[in-house]
């Protein structure tokens, strides 16, 4: 099962246009899996004090009277983030600016069927 | 005279109370309707202040003791804490210890290497192409694509990006507006 | 505003065997669905037009369409946007 989700994540690093790393981790930043496409990572989009703003910008976010917040996407120049909310865990992908953003989006139900046994790691806390 | 009578009267009456009161429990046509008890209760309510009855008359919607006023001060204390858009908090990097840092992706990859030796990997079947299709034969027989189709696809996405483009954001309304303010 | 652009994708949806009409920004972002065109599918169909660009990648992006037993979808991309125009099948002629 594990190798499948490994499976599952690599291949939309190969499969997703402009795509550069998926890193899964804890509320406080701390990552599970990370996986990139050449091995390297993005210093900004990977640092943990930057994973873990994302917990506290979806908590406050949620208070907006719109619902408990889903994604956060952030546009830089030259670098598109998107992270999901799903507690306890956040998905963080890093692209290109092109990245196709729409597509990341699309695969939130999908996720939810491959993220199962790193939530279980996570409650044996 | 008139007036020794009364008096003689009430003693009278004194007598037969006490004597009423002397007898055995059970109520007669001159036992006192309110019991000696009820009497005391009659008086400490009216000992009772104008405030202290409010206080007893809605005794289950009131912090009598000073602990549950506290609790339920910090409970609206807290109540607003968590209701407040707190974009101050943002600011705040929450760094974790190195050592923490470390020691919690250690955990992560011994436990997820536990799970992967204790969960059996399933095969993954794959799907042949035009597996899922009933009758392949019928799908690549049908005609080919018009060019009118293929030009009148073009020219639709051609006007469409030209209206995007021409989408300006005209503002109207007030930049800044009262948020859930009452 | 965006009057404009709900008027053609309204105009296309009157069409004959239009069920579905989908515009797509370049970063996969749906700018307007009708009929049974979901923004879900945004990303996929973004995606497909420019992996088909790909190609030739000096050329035009080319039109891809799509076909299922009864639906075909037709991608174009111009610029930035990409469009979808689903279609119920006409019956094939033999």
């Amino acid at each position: 099962m594990s190798d499948e989700v490994k499976k599952f994540f690599s291949s939309l690093l190969q499969k997703i246009n402009g795509l550069k790393a998926i890193i899964i981790s804890d509320r406080d930043g701390v990552p599970i899996l990370k996986l990139s496409l050449d091995g390297k990572f993005p210093e900004l989009g990977t640092k943990q004090q930057f994973l873990a703003t994302f917990t506290i910008a979806t908590d406050q976010s949620s208070k907006m009277l719109l619902g408990q917040n889903k994604s956060i996407i952030l546009m830089y120049k030259s670098t598109t983030v998107v992270q999901l909310n799903k507690s306890p865990l956040i998905i963080t992908f890093v692209g290109t600016e092109n990245c196709n953003t729409g597509h990341i989006l699309s695969l939130d139900n999908e996720i939810d069927k491959y993220i199962g046994e790193y939530k279980v790691i996570l409650d044996r806390d | 005279m008139d007036l020794v009578r009364t008096v003689v009267d009430a003693v009278i009456a004194c007598f037969n109370c006490r004597e009423n009161d002397s007898r055995s429990g059970e109520p007669t046509e001159r036992s006192a309707l309110l019991q000696h008890n009820a009497d005391q209760r009659i008086l400490q309510v009216r000992r009772i202040s104008e405030n202290q009855r409010v206080e007893v008359e809605y005794a289950n919607s009131f912090p009598t003791r000073e602990k549950d006023e506290q609790s339920e001060l910090v409970k609206i204390v807290q109540e607003t804490n968590s209701n407040i858009i707190d974009v101050a908090a943002l600011d705040t990097h929450h760094m974790l210890e190195q050592s923490e840092y470390n020691c919690r992706v250690k955990t992560y990859t011994q436990r997820l290497a536990q799970q992967w030796n204790t969960i059996p990997t399933t095969e993954t079947n794959y799907n042949g192409l035009l597996k899922d299709v009933a009758n392949p034969e019928q799908l690549l027989t049908t005609n080919p694509p018009t060019s009118d189709d293929v030009i009148s696809a073009r020219e639709f996405i051609k006007d469409i990006a030209q209206a995007i483009n021409d989408i300006k954001i005209d503002n109207h309304e007030d930049l800044v507006v009262p948020f859930q303010v009452t | 505003m965006e009057a404009k652009m709900d008027s053609i994708l309204d105009a296309m949806m009157q069409r004959d065997q239009v069920t579905g009409v989908l515009i797509a920004d370049n970063q996969g972002l749906s700018c307007g669905t009708r009929g049974m065109a979901h923004s879900q599918a945004s990303g996929l169909i973004t995606e497909i037009s420019h992996q088909a660009a790909k190609i030739h990648p000096n050329l035009d992006a080319p039109v891809v369409i799509l076909e299922s037993e009864n639906t075909s979808v037709t991608i174009s991309k111009y610029g930035p946007h990409t469009g979808a125009i689903y279609k119920k099948k006409s019956p094939s002629k033999k």
